[in-house]
């Protein structure tokens, strides 16, 4: 009798998991389309698109570029030095050292030969940690470095939005690296459309591997390391046509945080970041859907696939696994945060499909993966896996997973051919199919362990604290 | 039903179609990579081939039949003499822009985009408004008219573009009339692509522009405003100091903005008024208006509106009196000395620091005349006091002359701000003229307990 429900219950969990895979499945195909089109649209609006440098050069808004660092000091000159290069007519960067404990801020004062001055600080969005000064170099004249104390990299960003003093601002990272015209790129749909952009994200790429001279990728090319090559295959899934499809739905709840532009005063509107999480970029652009939906206002948060950042990717498997933890418990914490939205007719789309879709594909997928291989095992020690579910699964959770993984890689080979060497896009598919098999499924037990630390309630707001090792290094390769 | 399929089968199958598809898409990508380029290859070389005579048509000096070059559409040959022939016309005016044109046009490649934009593929139609108002030809305009109408955004968008280039008078009475509609309807086409057009027709656009500022539409009216300023000409001048007057503060605000840039002092005293406006962006507006027009008659009410209430005004006023020149920076000066507000204070120090000057008088520190340091050591402690450090931070740790530190040193010492204290401290240890050590001690003896905590504290964190 207890037998028969054991068997029965496995049995009927099979079926869910397998109703499970052909539903996630048959939307991740949909994405591929959608984004398969936006691609070669783009492909066809960069030939004949009004270039924005064309566009009376005066009438581009200026950008206030925010860099928040903590203990960044291997990378942080590097990223400035980019920053200080790019080609745009009007920004300014406002570096916030959040209470950094390393030389981070001492490096900075020599290098750029910076001054303490005061301001005054005006608060308009709530910030905790208070600023102790700032530091200016007149020949710098773009360049303002603020010191706080420690309080978070959502505190600090909207620190620097209060500083800012441009309509747009832009957040990066110390650890990246801009291209020369990312801005220019990054500011064409708003350009085109002023009033309704509300923000905009763009390509965040992998710069281990890469040969940096001043700032800048000068040649790219695969890391060694197994562990970032299946990263790169994953951040080309991820934003090619993972972001670029829910973009074309006007659904994108992630920005990443290394490359995003936002309208200043609306996120000032809807209260800035939210020092509460762990992943302040997606929680804001969810804040920032439902605040503007419930306003009733018309807006658009776009995602271009061109502008690209180069960031530095975690090399050893402990800094990767907590990396990964991290974000996922940040976007657990994010869907929780906002769950009146879900299923809400009020919020169109995003309640709808968005929300729904990020909270069981992306949030609950790992779990139901790893119970699925848990299953499989289970049956089998006992003697009653069924081979057509076991092959079913191995269907349609594995083999298709290589199908979206060397998908994506080829999607990239259509729109922005950025590898230059054939070697490189082969192995980039090698990695695509292995990736399958093992990769994914340490991923998903990380992804496990970060959903459980947000039901513990484990709300410590912590920097990424990735091994800093610096642009130098990655260029000896 | 699914159940009954032999999932052994279909597994294979699938495993076998995925293979082959990545190796067949490996393939196809290889294949692409290589006739890619082979294509581009060739364009090079074609280009190279056609250029001379490209040249030598523009010049005027071909012999043969200009028909010959002829080539059937989109193939190699015509794509390289497109682009050399739009090379040119970019980098040409008058009458070589127009003989490229002509150019474009017996070559048949007008007449061709003209059929281009009747097609039904809207990427192809985009591409082609794009190309005919980089060829400038005229026999394009009926064409690009009906463009402006198109279902898809980006074809409106780039045929109005193209009308802007051509500069044709038939089109611009339309265009003109679409300003409500770009402010309305910005679905149908972007305001600042509109803008662009209209600016790119210079001076011809200016009678129809004044006629909109008396359009019933405040945003209208605005737009108008705002577009006159960017084609500063001033035959605008009477309509838009008219418009001063305008009920909606948008309006006022473009239209002093307008004012100051075509710079005729005939609007100053329009201007002076506009600085009592209840809005804050019109008073800003005025404000960076008459710095612009350097008009000294405008020095007084610049000076009251330093301690504006609203901050960007203030920075606005002092700036300009900065471009007004050695007659305002009295005013500013005297602000700089006697005001209470601190707010006001900061911000006319800030712009004495931008304009260079409080370098110099930092420079003017060791003159002979000793009531001309006086005044300027006067001044440095209430620039000090307004937060502007930078230059005097700097000049005390690394001036070469030691009278100037000396005199840096007491008055950063008077002003006390606690970030500058941090510097006299580092002064205090390593500064080569022991006279100037010494002096910073008793310095750092005077200054408060409270503030020697924060300096030292922040000297903890800088270190």
């Amino acid at each position: 009798m207890a037998w028969e429900i054991i068997v029965n219950s496995v049995n009927t969990f099979n079926s869910v998991v397998i109703g499970y895979y052909i539903l996630v499945n048959g939307l991740y195909t949909f994405l591929l389309l959608i984004s398969l089109s936006a691609a070669v649209n783009h492909l066809h609006k960069v030939r004949y698109r009004v270039p924005a440098r064309s566009l009376a050069a005066r009438s581009v808004p200026p950008i206030s570029i925010l860099m928040p660092a903590y203990n960044e000091v291997a990378t942080i000159v590097e990223a400035i030095r980019s920053l200080l290069d790019l080609s745009y007519p009007d920004y300014e960067i406002v570096v916030i050292n959040d209470g950094s404990t390393d030389q981070t801020l001492k490096t900075l004062v020599e290098e750029f030969g910076l001054t303490p001055v005061e301001r005054i600080y005006r608060r308009i969005l709530p910030s905790i940690g208070p600023v102790r000064y700032f530091y200016i170099n007149p020949q710098f004249s773009r360049l303002i470095v603020v010191d706080k104390e420690h309080s978070g990299k959502a505190d600090s960003l909207n620190v620097g939005i209060n500083i800012a003093r441009n309509p747009y601002f832009c957040s990066v990272d110390a650890d990246t690296l801009l291209e020369k015209d990312a801005l220019l790129r990054l500011v064409g749909p708003i350009l085109e459309d002023p009033d309704r952009i509300v923000a905009c994200g763009g390509i965040v790429r992998i710069a281990n591997g890469c040969m940096i001279e001043k700032g800048q990728v000068i040649k790219v090319d695969l890391p060694k390391e197994a562990s970032v090559n299946f990263q790169v295959v994953e951040y080309l899934r991820s934003f090619l046509f993972g972001r670029a499809g829910w973009s074309s739905l006007n659904s994108l709840l992630v920005i990443s945080g290394t490359l995003s532009m936002f309208h200043k005063k609306t996120i000032q509107k809807v209260g800035g970041y939210n020092n509460r999480t762990v992943t302040e970029d997606m929680e804001l652009v969810v804040r920032l859907h439902r605040v503007l939906k419930e306003h009733r206002q018309r807006y658009r948060i776009v995602f271009i696939n061109d502008p690209i950042a180069w960031t530095v990717a975690p090399r050893n498997l402990r800094m990767l696994s907590r990396q990964r933890q991290r974000w996922h418990k940040g976007l657990a914490g994010s869907l929780f945060a906002h769950w009146r939205m879900f299923l809400n007719p009020h919020y169109h789309q995003i309640g709808l499909l968005a929300m729904p879709a990020y909270a069981v594909i992306e949030l609950l997928g790992p779990v139901v993966e790893l119970a699925g291989y848990f299953t499989v095992g289970l049956a089998y020690f006992m003697g009653i896996l069924d081979f057509r579910f076991f092959m079913l699964f191995l269907l349609l959770a594995i083999l298709y997973g290589v199908f979206l993984s060397v998908g994506s890689v080829l999607l990239s080979e259509i729109t922005y051919r950025r590898y230059p060497s054939l070697s490189n896009l082969f192995q980039l598919v090698i990695y695509g199919i292995l990736e399958n098999f093992g990769y994914r499924q340490l991923n998903a037990w990380w992804k496990l362990k970060g959903i459980w630390q947000f039901l513990l309630n484990n709300h410590k707001k912590t920097w990424e604290h990735l091994e800093k090792f610096g642009f130098e290094t990655i260029k000896q390769h | 039903m699914l159940w009954d399929v032999d999932l052994h089968q279909v597994l294979i199958g699938f495993i076998l179609c995925l293979a082959g598809g990545i190796a067949a898409a490996m393939v196809w990508v290889v294949v692409r990579r290589a006739v890619r380029k082979r294509y581009y290859h060739r364009l090079d070389l074609e280009r190279e081939r056609y250029r001379s005579m490209v040249i030598a048509i523009i010049e005027g000096r071909f012999e043969g039949d200009l028909g010959s070059l002829r080539r059937r559409a989109r193939t190699v040959e015509w794509v390289a003499i497109e682009i050399l022939l739009l090379e040119v016309i970019e980098q040409s005016s008058g009458r070589q822009q127009g003989r490229v044109t002509e150019v474009f046009e017996q070559l048949s490649y007008v007449d061709f985009y003209i059929q281009e934009l009747e097609i039904e593929i809207p990427w192809r139609r985009a591409m082609a408004a794009q190309r005919l108002g980089r060829m400038r030809s005229t026999r394009g305009i009926p064409a690009l008219l009906r463009a402006l109408e198109d279902k898809f955004r980006d074809v409106r968008q780039n045929a109005m573009q193209a009308l802007g280039q051509m500069r044709d008078p038939q089109a611009l009475d339309i265009l003109v009339s679409k300003l409500g509609e770009a402010i309305y309807h910005n679905k149908n086409f972007s305001r600042r692509v509109l803008m662009t057009a209209l600016i790119s027709y210079g001076e011809i656009a200016v009678p129809l522009l004044i006629r909109k500022l008396s359009d019933p539409f405040d945003a209208v009216r605005g737009l108008a405003a705002e577009i006159l300023g960017e084609i500063p000409n001033p035959q605008a001048l009477p309509a838009l100091i008219k418009s001063m007057e305008d009920p909606s503060p948008e309006v006022r605000a473009r239209a002093a903005y307008a004012l100051g840039r075509i710079g005729q002092p005939l609007a100053v005293r329009h201007l002076i008024a506009a600085l009592s406006d209840p809005f804050w962006y019109v008073r800003l507006q005025a404000a960076r208006s008459l710095g612009r027009l350097a008009s000294p008659r405008a020095i007084y009410d610049l000076w009251l509106r330093l301690t504006d209430p609203h901050a960007q005004v203030r920075l606005a006023a002092a700036e300009s009196l900065v471009l007004i020149g050695p007659p305002a920076l009295q005013a500013l000066t005297s602000q700089l000395l006697y005001t209470a507000d601190h707010y006001a204070r900061e911000q006319v120090s800030e712009v004495l620091q931008q304009s260079g000057l409080i370098d110099r008088w930092i420079e003017d520190l060791d003159a002979t005349d000793e009531t001309v340091v006086q005044q300027i050591q006067e001044l440095l402690v209430a620039a000090a006091r307004g937060r502007t450090l930078a230059s005097m931070v700097n000049a005390l740790q690394g001036h070469p002359r030691p009278q100037v530190r000396m005199r840096l040193l007491d008055i950063l010492g008077r002003a006390g701000m606690p970030s500058a204290l941090k510097t006299i401290h580092r002064v205090a240890l390593h500064d080569p003229d022991p006279l100037i050590r010494e002096r910073a001690r008793e310095v750092m003896l005077r200054a408060t307990a409270k503030n020697k905590v924060r300096a030292i504290n922040g000297l903890g964190n800088h270190r």
